[in-house]
């Protein structure tokens, strides 16, 4: 080839001048638009908060002196047995064992957490893999994934999960591994319906142009064109899992008493209501808030990195 | 076919097409999909390429000229036929080898807003070829990304900038680095200038051009716009509907055009003169392209065409040298049109029926 080095003493000098160049990215962009939300933001304080609390929970229990599964029958109940409400030693009252429903609450909040990241985290994973192997390369993969998910998103999932965790025994792996295998489909079409577009695109020609694998041109050229979308889902995915993990518990299904959870409080406090209305309403508040600020985040996420909501409206 | 394809005397073909096929398969059903019917996209196209030339390619939009350069650069698989690169046959090279060969044969492409991916920066693009192919990495690659941005006519600051940030004609430039990082020997230029600005196109023309001399590119420069094909091209091919109906030197296609379909092109190119564009007679030719799922019988053109006549639609005429013509000017035409034959006076003299055209006869001494 009759190229050599073809730049003149002039414009070397030019380069040498040009340092790094702060350029404003989508990324950047959205980010500015997340921190001028205030719902956003209040949304992510909440978050924030909780996730202390759930990590502070043993600190919760030191506090105030209850440990999560120590029952105080002499001070946690009345004399006829009947759950105490919020007082001075348990500020948001006892349950019917006699133990500190803000302990349990606290200690609630790590297995709520844990369960919804973990799981739409897999959730997502899956989905994306199985999406865009199915986007990508068409024909018979296609077809076969495809139909897969159909038959997964018409399964009868309580039905699923219940003959499940009757022959296998409740845990917390497995209500993990059932939240995701009901999650990960609706993520894999999305996925699959951008790769789809996305696949037919010139820049991917030319990434094939100039010789990158399939591989390199799905995880260089593709997955960034698609994380928008994915971290919109995963946001909100995440209270979907709580509350599917949540729903599990209340229904004897997910993890074995008595270890503190959301959901199975609930269902305990179920028979209580009429008297210990406070059983009932600070698991159910917690569950209520974390997934509306989760839903809260994922909306302003979506309006923060679509890059038409930027010039249909602007927020804040 | 591939005998009339004779070079013009520009050096040795580097690369040619011998009975390119590309057909589009259309399906139907849902689970067993059966083939109803092919778009015959690309419908045996034989051409050379020489060391050097720029070959420039016209023809109406979905006459195939896009695909065909996708089968020229093996970006589709040929339904059959033959691409020679350099000596070698590369239609039935897998991708894994055909990745080596992408160094030496490299392709523009026609939008420059879709062409370049919206969530990596310039400077990530544009050395792509470069870290693909492990030819540079680090401070090495920038340095020759921008060495490369510098060629092109682009602010090597802008190394780190989204190619949103970009106008077209620049992110054409982006296109043209990237095509060029890897010192190609052939570029296949897709319409590269015809989502562009008038005033832009010229820059980017004479971009290609000055890049063409000082690193010895070979072109295949596809355009529908004849006035910018003859502005770049030693040698013209034009293409109707899957096939090449004429190949000529830029000059020669120009002042002698023999293929009906030739003559209303070149008669379609506004002339900047009113006085001059009032003498001249303009070719209309009668309906739309047919569609290419199900191309006519005998000569392609023959529906449109001013002259036809019975034999067009019986038999398909060879790409090979007319009468008076010289070396390397071959024609897909039975009743080629003459020097001084007013090719708009038989288009009105055609009325509807085509085997009507009688009164068109008399000029075609040359058969």
């Amino acid at each position: 080839m009759a190229t050599g080095e073809p730049v003149l003493a002039m414009e070397r000098a030019d380069l040498e001048l040009g340092g790094e160049v702060a350029a404003r990215g989508p990324w950047r962009l959205a980010w500015e638009r997340l921190r001028r939300d205030r719902a956003a933001i209040a949304a992510t304080a909440f978050i924030v908060f909780i996730s202390l609390v759930a990590i502070g929970a043993p600190l919760v229990a030191h506090l105030t002196g209850h440990p999560p599964d120590a029952q105080y029958r002499d001070t946690g109940l009345s004399i006829n047995g009947i759950p105490v409400g919020p007082n001075r030693t348990f500020l948001f009252g006892t349950d019917e064992l006699g133990r500190d429903v803000l302990v349990r609450v606290a200690y609630g909040a790590r297995i709520s957490l844990l369960v919804g990241a973990v799981a739409s985290g897999l959730a997502v994973l899956v989905g994306i893999a199985v999406g865009m192997c199915a986007g990508y390369f068409g024909a018979a993969v296609d077809t076969l994934l495809s139909r897969f998910m159909d038959v997964i998103l018409s399964f009868p999932l309580l039905l699923f999960a219940i003959a499940l965790v009757t022959v296998v025994g409740p845990s917390l792996p497995l209500s993990v591994a059932i939240i995701v295998f009901f999650s990960w489909a609706p993520v894999g079409r999305v996925v699959r319906g951008q790769v789809l577009s996305l696949r037919e695109k010139e820049f991917v020609e030319a990434a094939r142009s100039v010789g990158a694998s399939d591989l390199r041109i799905l995880a260089v050229d593709i997955l960034p064109n698609l994380a928008a979308q994915i971290i919109v889902y995963a946001t909100l995915l995440v209270p979907l899992s709580i509350v599917f993990e949540a729903t599990l518990s209340f229904l004897g299904l997910g993890v074995v008493p008595p270890t503190a959870e959301w959901g199975s409080m609930l269902a305990e406090a179920v028979s209580y209501y009429q008297v210990a209305w406070w059983y009932v309403a600070f698991p159910g508040a917690a569950l209520l808030f974390t997934t509306l600020a989760f839903n809260i985040l994922g909306d302003s996420v979506r309006d923060a990195v679509d890059p038409r909501g930027e010039r249909m409206f602007v927020r804040g | 076919m591939g005998s009339g394809v004779t070079p013009a005397g520009t050096g040795p073909a580097l690369l040619r097409l011998e009975e390119v096929v590309k057909h589009f398969p259309i399906r139907r059903g849902i689970v067993f999909r059966r083939e109803v019917g092919r778009v015959r996209a690309v419908d045996g196209v034989s051409l050379e390429v020489h060391q050097g030339e720029t070959l420039g390619l016209v023809g109406e939009t979905g006459c195939g000229k896009s695909t065909l350069a996708r089968c020229m650069t093996r970006l589709y698989d040929l339904t059959s036929g033959r691409v020679v690169f350099d000596g070698h046959d590369i239609s039935r090279l897998p991708q894994r080898q055909l990745r080596r060969l992408r160094t030496d044969l490299q392709m523009i492409f026609q939008d420059p807003y879709s062409s370049l991916n919206p969530r990596r920066r310039v400077g990530s693009i544009i050395g792509d070829p470069l870290a693909i192919h492990g030819v540079a990495d680090g401070a090495e690659r920038q340095r020759r990304v921008q060495e490369l941005m510098v060629q092109v006519g682009l602010n090597p600051e802008h190394y780190n900038r989204f190619p949103a940030e970009f106008s077209g004609g620049q992110r054409q430039r982006i296109g043209i680095a990237r095509a060029l990082a890897l010192h190609p020997r052939l570029v296949v230029c897709d319409e590269p200038v015809s989502a562009l600005d008038v005033s832009i196109q010229a820059q980017i023309l004479n971009l290609l051009a000055d890049l063409q001399e000082r690193l010895g590119l070979t072109y295949v420069f596809i355009a529908h716009d004849l006035s910018v094909v003859r502005h770049v091209s030693t040698r013209i091919a034009v293409m109707y509907l899957g096939k090449i109906v004429e190949v000529a030197t830029a000059g020669d296609l120009f002042a002698r055009p023999r293929h009906p379909y030739t003559c209303a092109l070149l008669s379609a190119i506004p002339v900047p003169d009113p006085d001059l564009a009032d003498r001249r007679s303009r070719v209309l030719l009668a309906g739309d392209v047919p569609s290419p799922v199900d191309p006519p019988a005998g000569c392609r053109f023959h529906p449109r065409c001013p002259k036809a006549r019975e034999r067009c639609r019986l038999e398909e005429p060879r790409l090979e040298r007319r009468n008076g013509d010289p070396e390397g000017h071959v024609t897909a035409c039975h009743y080629p049109v003459g020097p001084d034959e007013d090719l708009a006076r038989a288009a009105g003299a055609r009325g509807d029926g085509i085997g009507d055209a009688v009164g068109t006869g008399g000029q075609h001494g040359d058969r």
